[in-house]
C-alpha cells in the first residue's frame, strides 16, 4: 500500500503526515488543458485546482494513500466537493483552516489538526504519538532552516543560484515519491548551493508574487535576462516557515500557531498589513529592482493582492509588472514581450 | 411613477453625488413614494420602499456610525448596537437602477480591480470610490460562502482608514466550530462598540434577535403560504424582498414589512388571486436575478405561466435564536447555512424546497464571478438528473447589463419551458 499522502495548499501541516508514517507528495498541478475537469468544475474556478483535478482523473499522479484538502478558499471547498466522486480513490482528508491569526483562532485550528491526526491514523493507532510529532516537527524545521539559509544567500548580492534552480530544487523537495527520496532533502540543497552560477549577479533583481507561481514563468524571466531572488508564493518562499515563537508544550498548538503565522497568503485579509511589512523587508534585505506579479487567473484573493501590492509598489517607487496566467502552459509569447518590456524598462533606469 | 427614474434625475443633475447627502432628497422621495402607494401592487412593496429611503437616509445623512457589512454577516449583531448598517452588495442593485453602473465599473477598471472579479464588488468599488455611498466608520464581513466580500470590504476599510473586522466562519458545524464564530462575534461587537464609541444596551441587542425571529417567523409563513397551489405571488415581486434577508435582519422594520407581506398574501390565497392566469409549472430559483431591465420573468411567468414559486436566497436555514444567548445562537445560525460544507448539504437543502413548494423545475441564475454558487453546479445537476427534475443553468450578470444578451436568454429560456411544459 502506498505510502504517499497528497497535500495541496501550503497550510497542510506536512509534519503530521510525516509523524504519521506518510510521505507528503504536493501536488502541483499539470501543463496543458484541463478538458476533463472542465466537465466538473465551472471554467472560472482556480486554474490550479483544475489543473490537479485533470491530473488525478487522468491517473498522472503517482498512487497515493489519499490527499488532505484544506478547505483555505472558494476553489479548494470545491475540488473537495468533486474529488471524492470525479477525484481519486484513497482516504479524502478535510482540512478547515482560519482566515485569522489570534489565540482564538489558533486553538480553533489546533482542534482541527487534532481531529485530522487522529482521521489519518492507521487502524490500530489511533493517538499518534506527541514525541512523534514533535520529532517530525524539527525534522521539518531542520529543512526549513536549510532552505532559507540557502535563499537568504541571494539577499547579500552573492553569486547566487538563480530563480530558476530554486524553483525546481523547491519542486522536488515537494513531491518526494517515496521516504527515502524525503530523506535525502540535504543532496537536493546541497547541489544547488555548489551548483556554478552562470548568471550574473548584475542582472535587475526581481521580486516575483502571486498566489502559485509557475515554473516556466522564473524560467522565462531570467531567460530574459532578469534575476528571480525572492518568490513570494506558496509553492515557494511562503512554504519556509520560521519557527513559531513561544515554545508550546501541545504541538497542535505549536502547528497552528506556525502555520496561521507563518508569512501571510492573500487569503488572510486581516493580516494584509503583515503582508506589506514582509514585501518591504524582502525588497530591502534582496536589493529588489522591480516586482512581477502573477495574477493566477480567477483566484479572488490574489486579484486583490495584486491592488495592495500596486499600492506598496507606487509608494516605493517600484516598478511593476502584472502577467495574468492560467497554470496551463499557455499565454507564452504575451508573457515574452511584456517581460522583456520591463527589463529593458529596469535596465534604463 | 419610476423611483428610479426620479432618482436619476437628481443625479444626473449639477448637485450629482452631493444631492445624496441632502435631507431635501430624502423627503421629495419619501412624498412622491408615498403619494404613490395605491400604485402598488402589494403593499409590503411600498413599505420596503420607504423603509429602505430612512435607511439610505440614515446612512448617506450620518444619523449614526455607518458600519458597512456583508450580506452574510448577521446583521442582528449592527442592529442590536443601533449603528446604521450599509451592504455595498445590496446598494450596487440600486446603483444598477440608477443607471450609474457603467460609470462605476469603468472607474474600478480604471483602478485595476480586476473583470474576473464578482461585479457586486466592482460595482460596488466604483460607487465608492465615485462618492456614491456613504463613508464607512467601519467594517465588518463574514468568509463564508463569498472570497471577494472580505477581499474587497478590507480594501474599502484601508481605503477610507477605518477598521476591519472579519468574521471567520468555519465549514464544520460542530462544537468547536460554534465556539470559534460565538467568540468572534463577541469580539466584533465589543470591538465595534469600543472603537464607535457606543453605548452597551442589552436590552436593544436582545431586542434585535427579538426582531429577528418576530421577522422569522413570518417569514416562514410567507414560504408556508406559497408552498400552496396556484401561486399568488410571482417570482419576480417577490425577488424583491430578499433585500430584508440579506440586510434586514434585526430591525423592527422588517418585521413589519413581512408582517405585511403575510397579510395580504394570505389575503390574496383566501381569494384566490391566481399570480398568472393559468399556472402551467412551478420553479424554484437559484442564486439572484439580474437587477437591470430584462425579460426573463416575463418570458417565464407571464408568456409561459412557469411561475418562480421559491426563491433560495428567501429560504429559511437557521433555528430561532436565543435572546439570552445572544452570540452562540448567532453563530449557529450563520453555521446553519446550508451552502456552507459539503456541496451535499446545499443539495439536499434544494431538494428539500423542490418538494416543499412541488416544483417541477430549478433555475440556477450563474452571475459571473461568482464562483461559490456556480462551482457545485456539477453534482447539483446529477443529483436533480436522478430525480428527473429539469434544471437550467442560466449564466448572467446581476448588475452588469452590458452581459445580457436577450436573444440567447430567450432562446434558453424557451428551449427550458420547451422540456418544462
Amino acid at each position: 500500500m502506498s505510502k504517499l499522502m497528497g497535500w495541496l495548499c501550503h497550510y497542510t501541516p506536512v509534519e503530521i503526515l510525516t509523524a504519521l508514517g506518510y510521505t507528503p507528495y504536493r501536488l502541483l498541478g499539470r501543463k496543458g488543458n484541463n478538458p476533463r475537469a472542465a466537465t466538473y468544475l465551472p471554467g472560472n474556478l482556480c486554474p490550479y485546482v483544475q489543473s490537479c483535478l485533470e491530473a488525478a482523473i487522468k491517473q498522472e499522479l503517482p498512487p497515493l494513500a489519499g490527499v488532505v484538502i484544506a478547505r483555505s478558499c472558494n476553489a479548494m471547498i470545491h475540488l473537495a466537493n468533486v474529488w471524492p466522486r470525479y477525484g481519486l480513490k484513497g482516504k479524502i482528508l478535510i482540512l478547515d483552516v482560519p482566515r485569522r491569526l489570534d489565540d482564538n483562532a489558533v486553538f480553533y485550528f489546533s482542534q482541527n489538526l487534532r481531529r485530522l491526526a487522529s482521521e489519518l491514523a492507521h487502524s490500530g493507532e489511533r493517538q499518534l504519538n506527541e514525541e512523534r510529532l514533535w520529532a517530525a516537527i524539527s525534522w521539518w524545521e531542520e529543512q526549513r532552516a536549510a532552505w532559507r539559509k540557502l535563499l537568504t544567500c541571494r539577499a547579500a548580492g552573492e553569486d547566487p543560484p538563480g530563480g530558476e534552480e530554486i524553483m525546481d530544487g523547491l519542486a522536488r523537495w515537494q513531491t518526494p515519491l517515496n521516504q527515502r527520496e524525503a530523506e535525502k532533502w540535504e543532496t537536493v540543497i546541497n547541489r544547488l548551493a555548489r551548483q556554478p552560477c552562470r548568471k550574473s549577479a548584475r542582472r535587475p533583481r526581481l521580486l516575483l508574487s502571486g498566489s502559485i507561481l509557475p515554473q516556466e514563468l522564473i524560467a522565462m524571466v531570467e531567460a530574459c535576462g532578469g534575476l528571480s531572488v525572492f518568490e513570494d508564493s506558496c509553492n515557494a518562499r511562503r512554504l519556509l516557515l520560521a519557527p513559531a515563537v513561544g515554545a508550546e508544550g501541545d504541538p497542535y498548538l505549536y502547528l497552528a500557531r506556525l502555520y496561521l503565522g507563518g508569512p501571510p497568503c492573500p487569503r488572510m485579509v486581516n493580516d494584509r498589513e503583515k503582508r506589506c511589512r514582509y514585501w518591504a523587508e524582502a525588497v530591502d534585505r534582496f536589493h529588489i529592482q522591480g516586482v512581477i506579479y502573477h495574477a493566477m487567473k480567477f483566484c479572488d484573493a490574489a486579484m486583490y493582492d495584486f491592488l495592495a501590492l500596486k499600492s506598496f509598489c507606487e509608494k516605493r517607487g517600484l516598478p511593476l509588472l502584472r502577467l495574468d496566467g492560467d497554470f496551463s502552459g499557455g499565454n507564452r509569447g504575451q508573457w515574452q514581450t511584456r517581460i522583456e518590456a520591463f527589463l529593458e524598462m529596469l535596465e534604463v533606469r | 411613477m419610476d423611483i428610479y427614474q426620479l432618482l436619476r434625475s437628481y443625479l444626473g443633475s449639477t448637485l450629482r453625488q452631493r444631492a445624496l447627502r441632502s435631507p431635501w432628497t430624502y423627503r421629495l422621495l419619501k412624498q412622491a413614494v408615498a403619494a404613490q402607494k395605491r400604485h402598488y401592487p402589494w403593499q409590503a412593496a411600498h413599505r420596503l420602499l420607504l423603509n429602505t429611503i430612512d435607511q439610505a437616509a440614515a446612512a448617506f445623512l450620518q444619523k449614526g456610525p455607518v458600519i458597512w457589512h456583508n450580506v452574510f454577516f448577521p446583521t442582528e449583531v449592527l442592529y442590536g448596537l443601533g449603528t446604521v448598517p450599509f451592504a455595498p452588495e445590496a446598494a450596487a442593485v440600486v446603483a444598477t437602477g440608477l443607471g450609474i453602473a457603467e460609470r462605476a465599473l469603468q472607474r474600478a477598471e480604471g483602478d485595476w480591480v480586476s473583470s474576473e472579479a464578482c461585479s457586486f464588488h466592482r460595482l460596488a468599488h466604483g460607487c465608492d470610490r465615485e462618492g456614491y455611498f456613504p463613508p464607512p466608520g467601519a467594517v465588518v464581513c463574514s468568509s463564508h460562502l463569498c472570497d471577494t466580500a472580505p477581499q474587497s470590504l478590507a480594501a474599502t476599510a484601508a481605503y477610507h482608514g477605518v477598521p476591519f473586522y472579519l468574521l471567520d466562519v468555519p465549514h464544520q458545524q460542530d462544537d468547536t466550530a460554534l465556539e470559534y464564530v460565538a467568540r468572534q462575534l463577541k469580539s466584533i461587537t465589543f470591538s465595534l462598540v469600543e472603537t464607535l464609541n457606543l453605548a452597551w444596551d442589552e436590552d436593544r441587542f436582545q431586542a434585535a434577535l427579538v426582531n429577528s425571529n418576530a421577522a422569522r417567523e413570518r417569514l416562514l409563513a410567507i414560504n408556508r403560504l406559497r408552498q400552496q397551489r396556484p401561486a399568488c405571488i410571482r417570482g419576480e415581486e417577490a425577488h424583491s424582498f430578499i433585500y430584508l434577508m440579506l440586510a434586514g435582519f434585526g430591525a423592527a422594520t422588517s418585521v413589519e414589512v413581512y408582517g405585511e407581506l403575510l397579510t395580504e398574501l394570505a389575503q390574496r390565497y383566501r381569494d384566490q388571486r391566481r399570480a398568472v392566469p393559468e399556472e402551467k409549472a412551478r420553479l424554484v430559483w437559484l442564486h439572484l436575478r439580474p437587477y437591470y431591465p430584462n425579460a426573463i420573468f416575463q418570458i417565464l411567468e407571464q408568456e409561459a405561466g412557469a411561475v418562480v414559486v421559491c426563491e433560495e436566497m428567501n429560504y429559511v436555514y437557521w433555528e430561532p435564536l436565543d435572546p439570552e444567548r445572544p452570540f452562540y445562537s448567532l453563530a449557529h445560525k450563520v453555521l446553519s447555512h446550508h451552502g456552507l460544507g459539503p456541496i451535499t448539504r446545499r443539495i439536499e437543502a434544494i431538494l428539500a424546497m423542490v418538494d416543499a413548494y412541488q416544483a417541477g423545475g430549478v433555475i440556477h441564475f450563474a452571475h459571473w464571478g461568482c464562483r461559490q454558487s456556480t462551482a457545485g453546479l456539477r453534482m447539483l445537476q446529477d443529483a436533480l438528473r436522478e430525480r428527473g427534475i429539469p434544471f437550467l443553468n442560466l449564466e448572467g450578470d446581476c448588475v452588469d447589463q452590458s452581459k445580457y444578451a436577450p436573444g440567447a436568454v430567450r432562446t434558453r429560456l424557451e428551449g427550458f419551458l420547451e422540456m418544462l411544459l
